[in-house]
């Protein structure tokens, strides 16, 4: 196991560590669900230097990526970023991706740990060769802020002009030659921004950023939050909601351009009726009895309750002040039918039982604040 | 605010049509932009797309859901409205003043039978 450059620093703030993509990366600090709640409420610094960023050059580039990615990236505009699943032949996917849109024929990508040679290996099947690929894993940092408050302490430390427009999908600057990069991609489903910087600034701007932070109630997050933050967010997690078996009938269409129609698998967003987890966060799943396939993830979403038969988010302004939110088990299923919204399901590790209801994935954790817009934002916090 | 200002014309669903100057500009109605709520992101299609009527034409999502803009009829986006990337609420603040996207159209006939604001109250 590697370590990164932030190790000490993340050690000395008392983070549990654990190997993620073959570097000890923080699980947590204080709690997972700590941090989880204080990223919907106020903001939330995430370490997530082991995601693999390669940056690919060349004439071939756009029709590199174009041959497997799921998205057609030739429209992308200077600026702007597309999330995306590269797949095989069969249609399985490999991994996820975002692709930032640097210059003409120079693209970014930011894939999961442990990915980079896996996808340049692949990119070595395809009969494209003027290219090239640098990796950057090992000398570039990404922090992600997130949460409705990272603006403001983002504006505090690089002025406002900066993010005067900013819509989601979109960043501004370049990491190389020691730049900063700044993106709206919005990992956790709330309001956030990624920093892709060099290490050698790494230390010095996360102490910027938890000291600029504390008006703003920042708190340093570990990877066990960003993983139940996701289930409210539009994305699935790579090797856990998405992985080798054919990417169809599921929450995710956006991320492809055409769809494909298969009745290999189907999967669906659950949400329980308590946050009484699983024994294991995997299992399986019964229909009346019977089972119908597996449980890919099982987690607690912190900041979400049921009141009255709906789902509310704790910033939900209808959700009584004096309610006590626990938050409710959530995630993903992978069944072998066709199901409807509202379906009544129980899925078990073998040791516990527990009753959930498949919906959809926008419907997780509702009030997200992920896409909104740099006027509302700034406006929400007058 | 006049509920279909006679100035446009409507699809079946809720979407406005304005032609001006032989440029047709899509909009949202406001019984529209009151059902979907506080607008908080636009999805755009891209300049240069072709969009059958009754396609998905873009996305709107609010607190509540993400809505489906069907296209109102057969056409080609040739401009989108950026200032919305930004200020997507502004729609629900003045949705007869804010075009979404603006088209060509293939059939003129198309765009005569669309809904009359009188036809479209009734």
């Amino acid at each position: 196991m590697k370590n990164t450059i932030m190790y000490n620093i993340h050690k000395e703030s008392g983070a549990v560590f654990s190997d993620l993509g073959g570097y000890k990366m923080p699980l947590f600090y204080k709690s997972q669900k700590l941090e989880h709640l204080n990223v919907v409420n106020n903001v939330g610094l995430f370490d997530m230097s082991n995601k693999s960023i390669l940056n690919l050059k060349g004439d071939d580039s756009t029709n590199l990526i174009n041959s497997s990615f799921s998205r057609d990236i030739s429209t992308l505009n200077i600026g702007q970023l597309i999330y995306g699943l590269f797949l095989n032949k069969s249609n399985f996917v490999i991994d996820n991706a975002i692709v930032y849109k640097l210059n003409n024929f120079d693209y970014l990508m930011v894939v999961t740990p442990s990915m980079a040679d896996i996808i340049i290996n692949f990119f070595k099947t395809f009969n494209y060769r003027e290219y090239i690929i640098y990796d950057y894993t090992d000398l570039v940092i990404k922090f992600d802020l997130q949460g409705p408050k990272s603006l403001a302490l983002l504006e505090k430390i690089y002025g406002s002009d900066l993010f005067d427009s900013f819509p989601y999908y979109t960043f501004k600057g370049d990491f190389r030659h020691k730049g900063i990069l700044i993106s709206r991609s919005g990992y956790t489903g709330e309001f956030g921004f990624e920093l892709f910087l060099d290490k050698s600034q790494a230390v010095t701007l996360w102490r910027i950023l938890l000291k600029e932070g504390e008006e703003f109630n920042i708190l340093p997050c570990g990877l066990s939050a960003r993983d139940s933050l996701i289930l409210g967010s539009d994305f699935p997690l790579s090797q856990r909601d998405i992985g080798n078996w054919e990417f169809c009938n599921n929450p995710w269409t956006f991320a492809v351009d055409i769809p494909v129609k298969s009745k290999s698998s189907y999967t669906y967003a659950y949400v329980g009726y308590d946050s009484q987890n699983l024994h294991e966060n995997r299992g399986i799943v019964l229909l009346k009895d019977k089972v119908i396939g597996e449980v890919l993830i099982c987690l607690v979403e912190f900041s979400i309750t049921r009141y009255l038969n709906n789902i509310y988010s704790i910033t939900s302004a209808e959700l009584p002040s004096d309610n006590n939110i626990e938050g409710l088990i959530a995630g993903y299923i992978k069944v072998d039918r066709e199901l409807l919204i509202g379906a009544h399901l129980v899925l078990s590790d073998k040791k516990k039982f527990v009753e959930v209801e498949v919906i959809r994935n926008i419907d997780l954790r509702p009030n997200r604040t992920v896409k909104k817009s740099i006027k509302s934002m700034r406006l929400m916090y007058e | 605010m006049n509920r279909y200002p006679s100035e446009f014309k409507y699809s079946k669903n809720n979407e406005w049509v304005k032609k001006e100057d032989g440029v047709y500009s899509v909009g949202i109605t406001d019984y529209a932009q009151k059902e979907i709520g506080d607008i908080s992101y636009i999805k755009l299609p891209k300049v240069g797309d072709i969009i059958k009527k009754d396609a998905s034409l873009c996305e709107l999502e609010s607190a509540k859901s993400v809505s489906d803009v069907k296209m109102p009829l057969n056409g080609k986006v040739f401009a989108i409205n950026k200032h919305l990337l930004d200020n997507p609420e502004d729609i629900n603040k003045d949705p007869y003043g804010l075009w979404i996207v603006k088209i060509e159209i293939f059939d003129e006939n198309d765009y005569e039978n669309l809904l009359t604001s009188t036809e479209k109250i009734v």
